[in-house]
């Protein structure tokens, strides 16, 4: 058994709540991602689970074994854990083979097996034949890629990685971000992956946990996420997104919302009451733009304020009266700055929250 | 766009159509004159008097000094006869034992103020730093006081102790011995190797400890395989400056183990200067043996961290892991640490000022033996005023033309980088292998029928000598820390490149170039090794008369001017913590 379950975790660094009541169950095999802006309490959070970091309150178990809660601690030692740091954090003073190694020499094993083990991590990375380099001759994406090996080789109950390739140049990066997906499919061991970045957590992720300020802010798959976010802050976090300030000025069936000096939006309402102020949130890519007349709800003329061609789409922003729409157009299509267009928003991409603060 | 277009490329690169200045171009341009003025001075100072106290060891000597005629029996009998090698022997092996233990101990107590959740961490550290703000001269005095077999304070307590108890207790001290001198040694050269250790284990990336968690290791195993490892090559710095350290210093040994007849090539060196008759080359000729130390150690350590920078790796998020936590091992590691501040700071402290305040030495205390006259006749003796009156004016003047030749020689070998320039700086960092008495050795022959010869001025050119290393080092990492574009943009934005070194780099490097200047002066109130052979009845100093006074056995006089020397280097290490904020153990470090 390995899943990982987290109930009303906190976590207080003096008078600073960085972690403030977190409810986690990961599934055994699953890759979760904990995902949020920096100081949202992510790290923290998968820091706790390591047991690099004591709880204040709450608990942590392992398959069936409590690790955390508020008056004990398992050491990280025995949590049957790998972790792979944002820094790497390999050894300088050893050979890649010694780094991976390390753990296996922990626990007595005969060195014939720990050699054939050591070399299968190395060959799942690819770095078998440099085996006898020393760590501080490596380059960052080997660095990485050793730590990865040192991490599975212990054949863990649980994966952590702490943003593992935020320090790689953007090309590696990518490449990084599908052999890990891989690898991990493969491997099926449960994993949690703190990162800031929306694009990789998407690649990786089974399920992502999106955080803001210490609490949980959205649980769910990467398309769930995009398509139905639950507040401002999860829209805003992932994806483009246009954000505007209105009211509710009609609920029901033809429910809409009015836009101060701007037209009135049908909208996709849930149980938002009347004269509710609110957040009104859609993405880019689903408004039509066109320069034959649209008709239907929520269908406008526009004037071209500005176009930017960025090879496969173009980003155009168009003004409805006091209102500016950003929207985008795959393939680019040419437009001329001050020229007339119809656009259509359409309605059940038009979402509201209650307006914050 | 006409003097520094040709100084900042080092070639006189000419842009076409740019005004022409003829009188400040090429190598008549200001800077020029300049990087050759220090050139000059730099030569004078630093270099001269280490290519006469290796020369001084080539001619024929009389009892009084050296004849003009060579002659290579100098050499011959230190390298090659007996008696100097057994100093040399000597030396090494004080400087091997000495080494060891400070090393163990230094890292041990690194280990456990950086790692562990011991109570009173930041006093402790303070504390175990101390003694590098007091004269070792001074811990000596102090250390006679406390540790004498007859007189001493520690004997004399526990007699006191015995007696009350009904017992008789013999002696169970005695510093003037071998082991002594390793004693106070230790107790003085602890805190490099805790500074060195401890900057190291602060900066390291703490995931490389938190991955050794993670991987299955125990805190033991994580510090032994993990932690000292990765600072080793500090580790090995640190020694290294100990083993030199520990071979040059001639004051501990000289005095401690005079009884019992252990001579060190040092105090060799010092006696063959001043006793008579003297032996002016044999002083010369083992100086050199004690500079193939230095080499030989300075090679190591470049090589050693040449390899270290290897070791420099991806820092992390900069979250400091928790403590280890060590429960009932609190108190063994409270014990290792107090101990050290104990004997090092505590008692020599209690002891110095006791004996400043006694009339004649004596482990027993009893009312009718306190006395202030020390101090009165301190404030009443001519000589005893000029020489605070010299020691402060010196440390001063050391400090002020350190901070400016160190400036300007690291600003032209950073920004104006070239072969004079870089080879300018190497010249005026060369001193710091060399120890004190060896220019000591140079400046008296350099100087002999110069007006200099007997001044006070002789003391402030080897005091600069000495620590113009510092100036440079230190102001090097000051102004790698101002990143080019800094400047650069001032330029842009219509300043001179006067103007940029004035307001754009001295102000941000002025916490460097004040703990440049608090640093040389606190070495410089301490210096005894070269100014013991260079000062005059008309130019005494502080550490001088301490020194004389012990030596003609007025040891509470001696104390009551350790005393006031102490206060004065106390004083400027909470002048410049309170009020300039900065911490002037980390100026030793960058060494």
């Amino acid at each position: 058994m390995s899943n990982v379950s987290i109930k009303n975790l906190h976590k207080n660094y003096g008078s600073f709540h960085a972690v403030k009541g977190i409810d986690l169950e990961i599934a055994e095999g699953e890759f979760l991602v904990l995902l949020g802006p920096s100081g949202c309490g992510k790290t923290t959070t998968l820091r706790c689970v390591a047991g690099l970091e004591e709880v204040t309150d709450g608990q942590i178990s392992i398959g069936d074994r409590v690790v955390s809660s508020k008056d004990r601690s398992v050491p990280p030692e025995h949590r049957e854990i790998g972790m792979v740091f944002q820094s790497y954090a390999i050894w300088p003073h050893m050979t890649v083979f010694d780094n991976v190694a390390f753990g296996l020499k922990l626990q007595r094993i005969p060195s014939k097996q720990i050699r054939a083990r050591v070399m299968t991590a190395l060959e799942m990375v690819g770095l078998e034949h440099l085996a006898d380099r020393g760590a501080s001759q490596l380059s960052g994406g080997q660095q990485q890629r050793v730590a990865l090996a040192r991490a599975i080789v212990l054949e863990p109950k649980v994966l952590l990685f702490d943003e593992p390739l935020s320090n790689l140049d953007a090309k590696l990066r990518e490449r990084m971000r599908f052999e890990l997906r891989q690898l991990l499919q493969q491997l099926k061991i449960t994993s949690i992956y703190v990162t800031h970045d929306q694009q990789e957590a998407m690649v990786v992720a089974d399920r992502i946990v999106l955080m803001n300020e210490g609490v949980i802010e959205q649980i769910g798959n990467p398309a769930e996420i995009y398509r139905a976010p639950s507040s401002r802050f999860s829209a805003e976090f992932i994806g483009l997104t246009n954000i505007m300030s209105g009211r509710v000025s009609k609920t029901g069936k033809d429910s809409a919302l009015s836009i101060q000096n701007g037209p009135e939006l049908r909208f996709r309402n849930g149980q938002l009451k009347k004269d509710t102020d609110v957040d009104i949130v859609f993405r880019p890519e689903v408004i039509e733009i066109s320069k034959a007349p649209l008709k239907g709800p929520n269908t406008f003329k526009a004037t071209v304020e500005s176009v930017f061609f960025l090879g496969n789409i173009g980003d155009i922003y168009l003004r409805v009266g006091d209102m500016q729409v950003r929207g985008q157009l795959s393939p680019p299509v040419d437009w001329k700055l001050g020229e007339e267009a119809w656009v259509r928003i359409p309605p059940e991409w038009v979402l509201a929250y209650p307006a914050q603060g | 766009m006409d003097a520094t277009t040709a100084t900042e490329t080092g070639t006189a690169v000419r842009t076409p159509g740019a005004r022409r200045r003829p009188d400040r171009h090429g190598w008549l341009a200001p800077d020029n004159l300049l990087i050759a003025a220090l050139s000059i001075v730099v030569v004078v100072i630093s270099i001269l008097p280490l290519i006469y106290a290796i020369d001084a060891a080539f001619y024929k000597e009389t009892m009084i000094g050296l004849t003009t005629q060579r002659s290579l029996k100098a050499i011959y009998e230190v390298y090659f006869t007996s008696e100097y090698l057994s100093y040399f022997w000597n030396a090494l092996s004080l400087g091997f034992i000495v080494t060891v233990i400070s090393v163990v101990y230094g890292v041990g107590m690194a280990l456990i103020i950086s790692r562990t959740d011991i109570p009173f961490k930041n006093t402790l550290d303070l504390l175990t730093i101390m003694p590098m703000f007091v004269s070792p001269f001074t811990g000596l005095i102090a250390w006679i006081s406390l540790g004498s077999e007859k007189t001493g304070f520690i004997n004399g307590v526990l007699a006191e102790v015995g007696n009350f108890l009904g017992f008789s207790i013999e002696p169970l001290v005695n510093i003037w011995t071998f082991g002594g001198i390793v004693w106070v040694m230790v107790l003085f050269f602890c805190p490099f190797v805790y500074l060195f250790t401890i900057g190291n284990l602060r900066g390291m990336d703490s995931t490389l400890e938190e991955a050794a968690r993670t991987s299955g290791a125990g805190t033991f195993y994580t510090l032994t395989r993990i932690t000292l490892p990765v600072c080793l090559p500090a580790i090995l710095s640190a020694s290294l400056l100990v083993f030199i350290l520990s071979t040059e210093v001639y004051t501990m040994p000289g005095i401690l183990g005079a009884p019992d007849g252990f001579v060190t090539l040092t105090w060799q060196i010092y006696k063959d200067s001043t006793t008579f008759p003297v032996h002016r080359a044999h002083a010369a000729a083992s100086g050199t043996m004690i500079l193939w130390i230095a080499v030989a150690g300075l090679w190591l350590q470049r090589r050693l961290t040449r390899k270290a920078e290897k070791f420099v790796t991806v820092t992390g998020k900069g979250f400091r892991g928790k403590p280890i936590p060590l429960g009932v091992m609190k108190w063994p590691a409270l014990i290792i640490v107090g101990a050290y501040i104990i004997f090092a700071d505590i008692l020599p402290l209690i002891a110095i000022v006791l004996s400043s305040l006694m009339k004649y030495s004596s482990g027993v205390l009893t009312a009718d033996i306190f006395t202030i006259s020390h101090y009165v006749k301190f404030f009443s003796l001519s000589e005893v005023r000029l020489a605070l009156w010299n020691t402060m004016m010196l440390a001063a003047l050391a400090g002020a033309v350190c901070v400016v030749l160190g400036f300007l020689i690291s600003y032209f070998e950073v920004r104006r980088s070239n072969r004079v320039t870089v080879t300018l700086a190497f010249l005026g960092t060369i001193s710091v292998a060399v120890p004190g008495l060896i220019y000591g050795i140079g400046m008296l022959w350099l100087y002999l029928k110069t007006p200099l010869y007997g001044t006070v001025w002789i003391l402030l050119l080897a005091f600069v000598a000495k620590y113009l290393p510092y100036g440079i080092l230190v102001s090097r990492s000051g102004i790698l820390q101002v990143h080019p574009d800094l400047e650069q943009s001032a330029r842009v934005h219509g300043a001179s490149p006067l103007r940029v070194i004035r307001s754009i780099l001295i102000p941000i490097a002025k916490p460097t170039l004040i703990a440049v200047l608090f640093f040389v002066m606190l070495s410089s109130i301490k210096e005894l090794s070269a100014s013991l052979l260079l000062y005059s009845q008309k130019s005494p100093i502080l550490s001088v008369l301490t020194w004389n006074y012990m030596d003609g056995g007025e040891y509470q006089f001696a104390s009551a001017v350790g005393v006031v020397q102490t206060i004065l280097m106390i004083g400027i290490v909470i002048i410049t913590r309170i009020a300039f904020r900065i911490k002037l153990e980390a100026a030793t470090l960058s060494k």
